[in-house]
Order: C-alpha cells, then sequence, then structure tokens
C-alpha cells in the first residue's frame, strides 16, 4: 500500500523553567492511503504534541521539533519555509480539534470562515465560491445550508458547529486528516453521528485519518491500525483486532482491560497503580517500569529495543525480546 | 429480596426554572422544564444509575436531592420521611446522610485548605467529637480511599486528578452517609485512573453498605457500577430496569439508540446502527407527546400528541413509549 506520511524519529521537546519536556521522544509510524491510524493514550503522553508537530504547530518559542523527519507524500515538511508549510495546512493536511467552541472564531460568519480555505488553496471568488461552500455544508450534511452560511457558530449546537469544522477542513481535498479528539464534547447519539459522517466522507475521497483519542472504543469503532503512546513514545503498534486479542506490552494490555464495557457484563475492572510519570524527568530504562507487574532489571537501566511479535505488530518491551 | 422501604423516593418531582426577561421590571416569560415530573426509588444496597444525553436533567435532580435547588413540586422522601418536614436536628441528619461526589475534582475541592480540612470539615460542623478522634477519623479515611499516609498535611494541588478525586470520596464519606450522589464521577479522568476510581468505588460501596446514585452519560460506566438503571430525556425518565435487563432488553427506542450509539469493546463487534438524526431539543420548548417523537425512526401517530406514560412491562421494567402502551 501506498504511504502518504511517515513519521521518523521525531522529537518534540518543551524548554523550560523546569527542564526539557521530552513531550514527543522518538516517534515513528506511517499512514497509507485511505487509512485511519490511532494514536492513543492517556493525557501527556504527547499524542495531541505530535498531531500538532505534524502540522508544524508546536506552541512557540517553548516547544521546538529538534529531530526527525515528516514525510508527506514524500517530501520532508520540517524543511519547508514558513510561507510553504502556510501552502500546505488546510491544503493537504487539516485537523480538526477537540472543541468546536475555541476552534471556530465566533465573530465570523460560518460562511466566511469556510470561504476562507477556498479562498486561500484553490483560488476561487464570487459565485463558484459560494456554491463550493454550500456544497461543503451539504457534504457534511447540515441541512439548509444557504441559510447557515450566513449564521455565527453561536448559533448552532456543539454536533454543528464540528460539522461545520469538518466541512473546513476537507473543504480543499486533503490528503491527511488529522482528528484530534474531535467527538470528547459531543454527546453519545451526536458523538456517534460525526463518526460516521467522517467515515463515509472518508470512503467518498479517501482521505487517511490519524485519530487522535483516549478512547478505546473511538478506535475499536473507527481505526484500521493503532499506535499506542506513553510518556512520549510509542510503546506498541498493530492492527486494530491484533491490539486488542492480542496485546503485547503491559501497559496495552491494561488499557484494554481498565474499561469498561457497554455490550458484556464485567466484573471487576482491570486497573494500573499510579500514574504516568512527569515527562521532564523521565526515569531510565522502561517508563513503564514502575507501574508495570513484569518488570525485571533490564527495564531499569536501558529502553527496550522494538521488536516485531507479528505481522504488522512491533512492541517496545524487554518481555519481549 | 428487596426491603420494602425505599431509601430515597421522589414522587412527580418537577423543576422548572423561569426564563425572564428585561433588567429592572423583569417579568417571566416561560419556562425551562429541567425535570418534569419524574418518579423513581432508590433502595438500600443499590446503586442506581441515571443516565442521559447533557441537559436531560439528571444534575438538576441530584441538586434537588441535595437540596441545593429548590423543587417546583413533587416529593421526595428519605427513609420514609417527607424532606420538606425536616427540621433542625432531623435536616442536620438528612444532609449528613445524603453526600456528593462531583465531577471535577479541580472545581469541587477547596484550593487553600489542606486535606486534613477538607475531610474534617463535615464532622466538626456536624459531630461532637474531640480532636484526636478527628484525627484519626481522618487517618483512617484517607487509608481507606487509598491515599499516600501523609497526605493530611497537603494541599489540594498536590495531587492528580484521580487522587483528588479519592479526597472528594473522603470527605463524603466522613459522616458515615447511606446515600452518596456520584455525579460524573469518572469523566474528568484518565483511563487508568477512571478504573482506579470505579474499583474503589465499588469496594466502599460493599465495606460500608453504601447506596449510590449514580449520574453519568457513559453507558459502559453505568454498566459497570449499576444495579438498576434509569434512562431520561428532556426532564423525563423514558425507562428504567434493573441493568442487566436494560442493557439486554432494551424496549424504548431511545434506550436502544443510545446503547446502540456507545463505542464497542472490540473492534469485531458490530452491532445494529440505530443511528438517530438531530440533536437533544432544547428543554425550553420541548416537543408535543412524546419528548423524543422527533428523532425517534418507530414514530407514529399518537406519539406527537400524547405524552406516553411510564407503564410496567414486567417486575422493575417500566417504559415510556406509545409501541408498549397496549400490553
Amino acid at each position: 500500500m501506498e504511504s502518504v506520511l511517515e513519521v521518523k524519529n521525531l522529537k518534540t521537546y518543551f524548554y523550560t523553567r523546569w527542564g526539557v519536556v521530552k513531550a514527543v521522544d522518538g516517534v515513528s509510524f506511517h499512514l497509507n492511503r485511505g487509512e485511519t491510524l490511532g494514536i492513543v493514550g492517556e493525557s501527556g503522553c504527547g499524542k495531541t504534541i505530535t498531531s500538532l508537530s505534524l502540522l508544524r504547530l508546536v506552541p512557540k518559542p517553548a516547544g521546538r521539533i529538534v529531530g526527525g523527519e515528516i514525510l508527506l507524500e514524500g517530501e520532508n515538511i520540517l524543511r519547508k519555509s514558513d510561507e510553504d508549510m502556510r501552502m500546505i495546512r488546510g491544503k493537504k493536511i487539516s485537523m480538526i480539534l477537540q472543541d468546536p467552541m475555541s476552534s471556530l472564531n465566533p465573530v465570523l460568519s460560518i460562511g466566511y470562515q469556510i470561504k476562507e480555505a477556498i479562498r486561500i488553496h484553490q483560488r476561487l471568488k464570487g459565485k463558484p465560491l459560494f456554491e463550493k461552500a454550500k456544497q461543503m455544508l451539504e457534504h457534511v450534511k447540515i441541512g439548509s445550508p444557504e441559510l447557515r452560511l450566513k449564521a455565527f457558530p453561536h448559533q448552532m449546537s456543539g454536533g454543528m458547529r464540528q460539522r461545520v469544522v469538518g466541512a473546513i477542513s476537507i473543504a480543499c481535498e486533503p490528503t491527511v486528516l488529522i482528528a484530534d479528539e474531535p467527538t470528547t464534547s459531543l454527546d453519545v447519539t451526536v458523538q456517534a453521528q460525526y463518526l460516521k459522517l467522517l467515515k463515509d466522507l472518508q470512503a467518498e475521497t479517501h482521505f487517511s485519518i490519524v485519530f487522535i483519542t483516549h478512547d478505546l472504543g473511538i478506535v475499536a469503532q473507527m481505526c484500521d491500525r493503532v499506535c499506542v503512546m506513553y510518556a512520549g513514545r510509542i510503546v506498541e503498534s498493530a492492527p486494530v483486532i491484533e491490539i486488542f486479542d492480542n496485546p503485547a506490552h503491559p501497559y496495552t494490555h491494561a488499557l484494554i482491560s481498565s474499561v469498561p464495557a457497554v455490550d458484556k457484563d464485567v466484573d471487576r475492572l482491570f486497573s494500573i497503580e499510579g500514574q504516568p510519570p512527569a515527562l521532564h524527568h523521565l526515569p531510565a530504562g522502561c517508563a513503564f517500569k514502575s507501574r508495570c507487574g513484569k518488570f525485571d532489571h533490564r527495564c531499569k537501566d536501558e529502553y527496550p529495543p522494538e521488536v516485531d511479535v507479528g505481522p504488522n505488530h512491533k512492541v517496545n518491551c524487554w518481555q519481549m525480546t | 429480596m428487596k426491603p420494602s422501604i425505599p431509601l430515597l423516593k421522589a414522587e412527580s418531582l418537577k423543576k422548572h426554572f423561569p426564563v425572564t426577561k428585561g433588567l429592572l421590571f423583569s417579568r417571566t416569560v416561560g419556562w425551562i422544564k429541567a425535570v418534569d415530573g419524574i418518579d423513581f426509588e432508590i433502595f438500600p444496597g443499590d446503586t442506581f444509575g441515571l443516565v442521559g444525553e447533557s441537559g436531560c436533567g439528571k444534575t438538576t435532580t441530584s441538586k434537588m436531592i441535595l437540596m441545593l435547588e429548590k423543587k417546583t413540586s413533587g416529593a421526595l422522601s428519605f427513609e420514609g420521611s417527607d424532606i420538606d418536614t425536616l427540621q433542625n436536628e432531623d435536616l442536620a441528619r438528612f444532609r449528613g446522610s445524603v453526600q456528593a461526589v462531583f465531577q471535577d475534582p479541580f472545581s469541587s475541592l477547596n484550593p487553600r485548605l489542606r486535606v486534613a480540612d477538607i475531610i474534617s470539615e463535615p464532622l466538626v460542623e456536624n459531630q461532637t467529637l474531640v480532636k484526636s478522634e478527628i484525627k484519626e477519623r481522618i487517618n483512617f479515611l484517607i487509608e481507606q480511599v487509598g491515599l499516600p499516609q501523609g497526605s493530611a498535611e497537603l494541599y489540594p494541588h498536590e495531587f492528580s486528578g484521580g487522587q483528588r478525586q479519592r479526597i472528594a470520596v473522603a470527605r463524603a464519606l466522613s459522616l458515615n452517609p447511606r446515600l452518596i450522589i456520584l455525579d460524573e464521577p469518572v469523566s474528568a479522568l484518565d483511563v487508568s485512573v477512571s478504573a482506579q476510581v470505579l474499583n474503589l468505588l465499588k469496594d466502599l460501596q460493599q465495606n460500608f453498605g453504601l447506596t449510590y446514585l449514580l449520574i453519568a452519560h457513559n453507558l459502559a460506566t453505568v454498566r459497570y457500577l449499576s444495579t438498576f438503571v434509569a434512562v431520561m430525556y428532556l426532564g423525563k425518565i423514558m425507562e428504567a430496569a434493573p441493568c442487566k435487563e436494560l442493557y439486554t432488553r432494551a424496549l424504548h427506542p431511545y434506550t436502544q439508540a443510545l446503547i446502540s450509539a456507545a463505542l464497542p469493546s472490540h473492534p469485531s463487534i458490530r452491532r445494529k446502527e440505530i443511528i438517530v438524526s438531530g440533536e437533544v431539543p432544547s428543554p425550553f420548548n420541548p416537543p408535543s407527546g412524546c419528548r423524543f417523537h422527533p428523532r425517534c425512526q418507530q414514530a407514529f401517530e399518537p406519539c406527537s400528541k400524547i405524552e406516553p406514560k411510564l407503564i410496567p412491562i414486567s417486575k422493575d421494567h417500566t417504559v415510556a413509549c406509545h409501541l408498549h402502551q397496549a400490553s
């Protein structure tokens, strides 16, 4: 399969008063065309910083991408000028953020905000621009689009706003769509609608999705492959069924068995003691060792190498070597 | 084998908020019917789960039980006595027996108090304990909720989200309550931490013989903790049943849609897809008849005109839907 995005050994650090925070510390993954890749992890594991790095939107001046490569259709976007980068954002890579209330501009109409991206990237004007914006709203299944183009974000409900954000981000037919927890602020039934919409749009236009989430249910429903992140690193990656059936890393295993299920009775949840370590002084060796039930002397001193445990299934754990 | 007297009983409980216009001579132009006539009973030892989407009135219900919000009409009785008639000591005892744990442990704990003071505040107010007894009690509670030794002297900001929620639980436990209201207790927490808190709540319930009222929008959490579940929509209970029954044999189209919209626990699980269109309408002007009818795929003629009553289908299983009115 053709890979559209390849991330190699990406390192994004934050230089703070308290020391260097290695938010993303040597992350590598690839994304195939038309595929949905899930990046799962708990808060503070670096999943959002990974996604911001893909767009080169890491908060400055504290944050900096200090190493690695991000190859978008073969081109390293870390070498692009800021001007070139502006032409890539929204056109080749676009993003849906968590909270549509803060990602839409409250004083501009929905129409203006959708047209903005199309105007910049496709250089349309006047009637064709209007038609295209209208068509985008129809695409994300918003009723009476002509009226809605004149509306402002506060006149819409959360689900509708998130649809508008979706319309903006796919307006220029991007190759890669980054969805960073797009449904956390939505209600259950609205979330189901939105996930279905994303799937339908993907089936139509074949973009690839990087789905950032903490919810394994979303992963189960949406993703083809999964990367599990812990303390700034990917600790396991595999096809989705494989992750759920044969989790190789103790952390992945713990994550999966610590979620209550809606479709079966669970007598007692598995729970990992403690919490993720602070990223500014990570211990040597495996970052999960203090919470892991199976650690030995190797985990203490050295970070485990990546090993293959199955087709497309990689894990960083000493127990598997 | 249920005891005959419910711990808490609500009868046609209502809360309407006025919508006013004008600044100086404001007049009421309408009412938001946040809770519009609900009945339920919570029996000792049970976990009563209240699920629904945002704006369905589940939090307002909990506030009325905690007497943080005055009810518009209806009755609430605790251990058989109407809470409106309680006075002085009885009222104080009631307040002590009903405690709450809220959603966000970052805003529900006073940042200026040490953990010991947070936990002991209810004790100092409500009980005649001497200092040494209070200290003993604090240490006991800290141990029970699994906080590290020495936590008593620290401030809330020195703890992580999960630990703060443990502090909130310890405070709720301090007066030996009968009923604890858990309002979205884990929705602000991370996956691995929320499992710890859910397990803790389960253990404490057994050790102390507690009764829970669990308010949540996450159906999986509700399934894990609850013994009995009521589904709310726009201020009304749509369906109520014992937990297992509700998840395996849901009758109301809304319950079915909610369960189908919840995310699967495994990628190979493909369930019946019931996608409801639209979003929850505003409670300011709820739809006529059955409140769910504009979004319901199985709506038929009477749904838009007559409001269905909550009627029993079998023992303990009640549903408010025209599809099941005849039987």
